[in-house]
């Protein structure tokens, strides 16, 4: 059981990144992130995780914590995009407003929006026939814009509670 | 003189003629030849032979002759023989041994490379869920703020307009 969960490993790791996501943009969750690297250079935190490997990760805290290991599971892809805006909301709001448009032709469900003048937040669902399919957040104010794509299904009520699971310490502000 | 005996001589004679032995042995060899005629005339005819070697000069051994003489099988002992010590078999189980071996180490750096990328994943997750958790509060609060100023503004109204409304008897009576 050990070597076929390690040679299933080393098939997933072996393959490449292009072909993860050519297999998340398949999906219906799937969000073409805002490319701003030519405005504001590299993204601070860019994470790019496919759902074979969610699997695993949900296949390795099945044992130690099976709800953690649920919710997980039920994750198809992870991804996001955080770049440093330094003042500059622009280019950024420029681009939310671009996403936004395409994601509402693409009939997902605004969820939240938050217009203030030092910040502005935008979520959106994707909901299939029977379960929810995507979640979109996209968040600009002075310091970052940061655009998140979940694939799957999530709880935003659990988050809190699988982090706490997860165990790793994360440099974010959450103040 | 016995078979056993002979031969021990044989061998004996052989080394005396090689130059291979030791100054004790040699004494006891020509005492032994002396007392038994027969062992004095073979050991003379060993004397005789070994001055005319010593006699014959030095040719080089062409190349030839020598690979054909490398050839030649050399005795087997015990452990010559061994099929293991062969070179084709040697160099076979050298390179299994090898094999197995570069197997196990290739396996062992698979399997320290996934478990990395698996903690490297979980970081990740843990890191695009805080991030969630951050706008969800971010959200929360803003949702919460609304709902409080929406919820206050009719209750200052009313409570104005309560007291306004009290207190214009009161304005009357002192015009």
């Amino acid at each position: 059981m050990k070597t076929l969960f390690t040679i299933i490993l080393a098939a997933l790791f072996s393959l490449p990144v292009t072909a993860q996501t050519a297999q998340l943009e398949s999906l219906p969750g799937y969000v073409d992130l805002a490319d701003l690297d030519a405005v504001y250079g590299e993204p601070r935190v860019m994470v790019n995780i496919g759902g074979p490997l969610l699997k695993l990760l949900s296949a390795a805290s099945a044992a130690d914590d099976p709800e953690t290991a649920a919710m997980i599971g039920n994750l198809e892809g992870v991804r996001i995009k955080v770049y440093p805006t330094g003042g500059n909301l622009k280019p950024a709001l420029d681009k939310v407003n671009e996403t936004r448009a395409s994601l509402e032709a693409a009939h997902w469900e605004p969820v939240v929006q938050v217009n203030e003048t030092d910040e502005q937040v935008q979520i959106f669902m994707k909901t299939g026939e029977e379960s929810v399919e995507g979640l979109t957040v996209m968040v600009v104010n002075a310091e970052e814009a940061v655009f998140l794509n979940i694939l799957g299904v999530i709880d935003p009520a659990q988050v809190g509670k699988v982090m706490d699971k997860l165990n790793v310490d994360v440099d974010v502000d959450t103040e | 003189m016995s078979e056993l005996e002979e031969t021990g001589f044989e061998l004996l004679l052989d080394a005396f003629i090689d130059g291979d032995l030791e100054p004790v042995q040699r004494q006891a060899l020509l005492a032994t030849a002396a007392e038994d005629p027969t062992l004095g005339a073979e050991l003379a005819v060993a004397v005789e032979l070994q001055q005319a070697l010593a006699g014959l000069p030095e040719h080089q051994v062409p190349a030839s002759l020598n690979r054909k003489l490398q050839k030649i099988a050399q005795p087997e002992s015990h452990w010559a023989g061994h099929w293991l010590l062969r070179p084709r078999w040697a160099f076979a189980a050298m390179l299994v041994f090898s094999l197995i071996g570069g197997r196990e180490i290739y396996q062992q750096h698979q399997q320290v490379t996934q478990q990395a990328e698996l903690a490297q994943a979980r970081q990740d997750l843990a890191l695009v869920l805080a991030y969630l958790d951050k706008v969800n509060r971010s959200v929360n609060a803003q949702i919460q703020m609304t709902v409080n100023e929406a919820t206050a503004k009719p209750v200052v109204r009313v409570t104005t307009k309560t007291l306004q409304s009290q207190l214009q008897p009161r304005k009357d009576f002192e015009l």
